[in-house]
């Protein structure tokens, strides 16, 4: 169970890439520039240390004071590094601060793409931890990480083949050892996975606790659990504490590997060196001083990477857990050239739409690039069609579909066939911007007092208007001063303001009682006259305001003409309601 | 793994012992380093020369020694630090977890994932910033001293190179202090926009610049939030930058014999050990020091980081915002419940006065945004209220009695098994009419130690009501109010809900909030609640 839901580095490298190819995220050239300016550098100073040896050989060897020459290419070479550091730093900052922009306005994107359809499948606070968070673990593992991956495999190199060519038994030693070291990591590693598979359902567990509690806190006072959760949540931060240690005391070791290698390296290798100096070791050509310090400055090179790779381990496992929540998100902006095209036409005046075989797909099937099938379809309509200014009742159970279809028609999700007007939503859930009541009708346009007045007549507020404090400056608060009724009838002004040819109506009187419902069905029949209305409804409507009449049932959807019932209309679940 | 029995052993509180042991460790560690380092270019240096009768055996000997005593404390280090920071965590969060006792979390989602993240900010105190400062300060002073004493070539620089961190730290950590200010106010005002932002998510199709270009442009941004976090990073780069560039500016001139003759007026312990153990070689100590520099200083400025950090995770932790639940006691109903023009305040809710039998179920009617689970939770003295709850003639105080218990809507289960989920008091319940409860529930998928919520099997929002509802019946409250019960549920399910909610009723008041009414819950009496007048009393109808 455990094992699917880790991804491996595979789906996050090859996710990575594909994003990098799809949107130009700059990924590649990133890492091949901070790649070579850290190699740079480190060479830099590599050749630093020559001359710096070159001078510690001049003193201590000949007693005599530094070369010229030396002291030249030392201050020169340690200002490269220096220098190549800092530009390192500089493109480092500017490349994950561009990368966070383009990851923003990509998730943006899939917003404006999807937007109700897409949000309100989760959570505010889920959202906005994928924004601030998720895209910056993203780009903490593709900018850091992967560069220090690249760097901890080039740098060994370097500072390896100028041992090599300072002492060739020294940097066949090396060559020897070193493969060593990951193999010991691979052995650590798998240890400690396993241990952590062992524990991984109580680690788990017992690890949420804190948070599982503290957001339960209103119930517990209301039980008076407090203080048994507190006896509980202290026996299981035990428990955990002493399951953790047993993992990792196992996976400090790989830790404990690479400094046993570093620094048994510097040690023999010094050892090594003094003693062929000493004349006590002849292997291999004999060695002066300044070869010798220039090999035993080098040395650390080798792991000292590897070393700082590890201190940013976590960015792996924190970009892995990101990319399993944005891989299908962004999966879905792939077509999105697509989508946006189709928004530029949406100008145009609607004269109509008819379809055959029209199919809602999932967000999912956005990702393949092969045709969906009609069994994939959530919603399927062997026909479909709206005249200009038709009234269009669109009953099913809850559940059915009908506001995967709505959406689907504004273009929020995949479909077979777009509509290319400009279409209106009213949902259950009337929309209140913390803003006046100028803002909330405006949004970002702008409209004369008049025109936001004679709105307000229209939908019936023009004297909830009048009793307001500042008028349309009123400042609608968490609680503004409206109710249920009066909010959707804002909206429903809100909307009168703008010329979209179609309103698509999601049950904008499901929350209100009889008599409101009624009110502003009514209202919502008479200022949408010369629109095209497709109404989803529960409740009961006449049924000589519609001239088409839509059901969907199993998933499909028919289309009649005459509502088949009586005087008045409503879905099927709503008549069980009255039974 | 948790067993049901009440635990008497409370947390140990972290010794400071732990954490001063974790300090030692990482202390030897950072200097065995590079006493290693210098130590063998000192042996390197002196194996070139040979001085007749050098004993080269001890200095070997001493290198390898230190390479064994590196690792060992490096890994006793790690491990005794992360024992610390473990228990720390788990301490930190048991006194937060105590002192939220009876309190509610204002802005809960964010809010506990806050705490997780300062709790551990606050606990990791030694091992991200106190070991690593302190063990740079150690070396540092203890190389000036060593160096001056014994007149080593260049230990001048040395102690500048000292003065020059201790500038440069205390500059980035008077930054970091405000970047990390910065940020946390940055933070807060992206949580706030992009919740606005969302929340009008279906009406963004009616702005007027709809192309995505424009609505990119319009919408909140985490930029902000992003540049503090890297600029806290950056300020750390660039210290250790300035640092190693100090550091190659001294050694280029060190080597250019600049300032060479100031310390070589030889102290006197320099006059004893100088020929026989230094001789020339020492001249590469100071040099060899400062080329390591940048690599064994640099934990220091990420240290300060790291610091910044702990300093705004126990500000926020010191001012943690919370509102307490009033609590009274037990009260039972031995006649009625009478409820005179009670309102919530702050909001626009008509007011309800009704008198409600002291048994039998009770049905809150309206439509929905039009404040039922404000008004139920008015009642149990969850929310702050205006009017009065008069209980057998006697007014009752704000706050919830003992044994008055609300359900939500939805409902919270805990990160526990289902039998820890039903018996959260810890109060021994007979296992079988847990069962028996749970089985008039259809709950029989779920048996008694399965494991729910957080890692566990996840459950649907109508099995969490039922769950819920269980908790409540078993708990055996006088007065039992439930938001929305049938909501979600199928047809069979909401009659078996509502018979269990009937028999709860023989013994205590059950008020139900629902516009779903299945037909077996005979109601004693519906009260119906409207929104658009505040000033007109809800009316209330006896069936």
């Amino acid at each position: 169970m455990s094992k699917e839901k880790l991804p491996n580095r595979q789906v996050l490298k090859s996710w990575c890439k594909a994003l990098d190819a799809a949107h130009q995220l700059g990924l590649r050239s990133s890492l091949f520039t901070l790649l070579t300016i850290k190699c740079l550098s480190l060479f830099s100073l590599l050749i630093g240390f020559y001359f710096f040896a070159s001078i510690a050989h001049c003193w201590v060897v000949d007693s005599a004071e530094a070369h010229q020459r030396d002291l030249t290419g030392l201050a020169l070479s340690l200002l490269l590094a220096w220098l190549f550091q800092g530009l390192y730093n500089a493109i480092f900052m500017q490349r994950k601060m561009s990368l966070l922009m383009k990851l923003e306005h990509l998730f943006l994107s899939v917003m404006a793409t999807g937007q109700h359809a897409v949000v309100r499948q989760h959570s505010t606070y889920y959202w906005q931890s994928l924004w601030q968070h998720q895209l910056e673990a993203f780009a903490d593992w593709a900018m850091e990480y992967r560069v220090q991956q690249s760097v901890a495999v080039v740098v060994p190199l370097i500072a390896l083949s100028v041992i090599f060519f300072v002492n060739p038994v020294i940097g066949l030693g090396l060559v020897v050892t070193l493969p060593v070291v990951p193999l010991f990591m691979v052995i650590v590693g798998k240890g400690a996975a396993a241990l952590h598979q062992k524990h991984f359902v109580a680690l788990e567990r017992l690890g949420s606790l804190f948070t599982d509690r503290l957001s339960a806190l209103s119930m517990l006072t209301s039980f008076r659990a407090h203080e048994r959760q507190t006896a509980l949540l202290s026996q299981a931060s035990d428990n955990l504490n002493s399951r953790t240690m047993k993992v990792v005391s196992v996976a400090f070791l790989s830790n404990s590997v690479l400094d046993f290698f570093a620094t048994l390296s510097v040690a023999l290798v010094a050892v090594f060196i003094g003693f062929t100096l000493l004349g006590e070791l002849q292997i291999g050509p004999p060695i002066n001083l300044q070869e010798g310090l220039w090999v035993l400055l080098g040395v650390p090179l080798l792991l000292s990477e590897m070393k700082k790779l590890g201190q940013i381990y976590h960015q792996k496992a924190q970009a892995e857990a990101a990319c399993l929540e944005l891989e299908p998100i962004f999966a879905a902006s792939k077509k999105q050239t697509a989508a946006s095209t189709h928004t530029g036409d949406k100008h145009a005046v609607f004269n109509g739409f008819s379809v055959q075989e029209f199919c809602v797909y999932d967000f999912k099937h956005q990702r393949n690039d092969e045709k969906p099938v009609r069994s994939d379809a959530l919603v399927y309509a062997p026909t479909l069609s709206v005249a200009p200014g038709a009234c269009i009742l669109l009953s099913g159970r809850s559940g059915s579909g009908k506001t995967v279809l709505l959406e689907a028609l504004a273009g929020q999700r995949p479909t077979s066939h777009s509509v290319d007007a400009k279409q209106a939503w009213l949902t259950q859930h009337p929309v209140i911007l913390p803003g006046t009541v100028r803002e909330n009708l405006c949004l970002d346009d702008e409209f004369e007092d008049s025109r936001l007045e004679s709105v307000l007549r229209a939908v019936e507020l023009i004297d909830w208007l009048y009793r307001l404090p500042n008028g349309l400056d009123t400042a609608m608060t968490e609680h503004p001063p409206l109710s249920g009724g009066e909010a959707q009838r804002l909206t429903l002004a809100r909307l009168l303001l703008r010329d979209h040819d179609i309103w698509l109506l999601d049950e904008p009187t499901a929350h209100l009682p009889d008599e409101q419902h009624h009110r502003l069905a009514k209202l919502i029949y008479h200022l949408g006259q010369g629109k095209t209305l497709i109404w989803a409804s529960h409740k009961v409507l006449p049924a000589n305001w519609f001239n088409g009449f839509w059901t969907i049932k199993n998933h499909t959807l028919s289309e009649s003409l005459t509502s088949g019932r009586d005087k008045y209309v409503a879905s099927e679940e709503s008549a069980n309601d009255e039974q | 793994m948790m067993n049901n029995e009440p635990s008497h052993q409370l947390q140990q509180h972290p010794t400071k012992y732990s954490a001063l042991a974790a300090l030692f460790l990482a202390i030897v560690h950072g200097i065995t380093g590079l006493s290693i380092l210098v130590i063998s270019s000192w042996f390197i240096a002196i194996s070139a020369v040979a001085p007749i009768g050098f004993n080269y055996v001890i200095p070997a000997v001493v290198i390898r020694a230190l390479a064994l005593l590196r690792i060992a404390s490096g890994y006793a280090s790690m491990w005794v630090g992360h024992y610390d920071l473990l228990s720390r965590i788990a301490s930190t969060r048991l006194d937060v977890f105590k002192q939220l006792h009876n309190q509610q979390l204002d802005d809960n989602a964010s809010m506990t994932e806050a705490l997780a993240r300062h709790t551990e900010a606050v606990a990791s105190k030694w091992i991200a910033w106190v070991a690593p400062l302190s063990s740079v300060t150690l070396v540092f002073t203890a190389l000036c001293v060593i160096s001056t004493a014994l007149g080593l070539p260049g230990a001048f620089y040395l102690l500048i190179a000292f003065a020059v961190w201790l500038v440069i730290v205390a500059l980035q950590a008077f930054g970091a202090l405000r970047v990390a200010n910065a940020n946390t106010q940055h933070a807060a005002r992206f949580r706030k926009d992009s919740a606005s932002f969302f929340h009008s998510s279906a009406i963004w199709h009616l702005y007027s610049n709809k192309q995505q270009g424009r609505f990119v442009h319009d919408s909140p941004s985490a930029k902000r939030t992003w540049q503090t976090t890297l600029y806290q990073k950056k300020q750390a780069l660039n210290a250790s930058w300035w640092f190693q560039g100090f550091v190659y500016i001294s050694i280029s001139l060190l080597l250019g014999g600049v300032g060479l003759s100031a310390t070589a007026n030889g102290s006197a312990l320099q006059a004893i050990l100088g020929q026989v153990l230094l001789f020339v070689p020492a001249g590469i100590v100071v040099p060899m020091v400062l080329l390591a520099g940048p690599d064994w200083v640099s934990p220091s400025f990420s240290a300060i980081s790291k610091y910044a950090q702990y300093h705004q995770s126990k500000h926020a932790l010191s001012s943690l915002r919370a509102t307490p639940i009033q609590t009274l006691p037990a009260q039972s109903l031995e006649k009625s419940l009478c409820l005179q023009s009670l309102r919530i305040k702050h909001r626009h809710i008509s007011s309800i006065s009704c008198t409600l039998p002291n048994k039998g179920v009770v049905v809150l009617k309206g439509p929905s945004g039009c404040g039922k689970s404000s008004m139920l939770q008015g009642m149990a003295g969850l929310l702050p209220t205006l009017g009065k709850r008069v209980v057998d003639n006697i007014g009752l105080a704000q706050g919830i009695p003992q044994n008055w218990l609300y359900v939500e809507q939805d409902p919270v289960v805990l990160a526990a098994s289902v039998q820890m989920n039903l018996d959260v008091t810890g109060q021994g319940f007979d296992k079988s009419a847990m069962r028996k409860l749970l089985d008039e529930l259809a709950l029989d998928s779920l048996t008694l130690s399965t494991w729910v919520g957080k890692a566990g099997q996840p459950l649907s929002g109508g099995e969490r009501k039922r769950l819920a509802l269980a908790r409540a019946v078993l708990a055996q409250p006088a007065v039992l109010l439930l938001d929305e019960p049938f909501e979600g549920l199928d047809i069979e399910t909401q009659q078996a809900v509502s018979l269990v909610i009937k028999q709860a009723a023989q013994n205590a008041l059950v008020v139900v909030a629902s516009h779903v009414l299945p037909r077996h819950l005979n109601a004693e009496q519906t009260i119906t609640l409207h929104t658009d007048s505040p000033e007109k009393p809800a009316v209330f109808a006896k069936v």
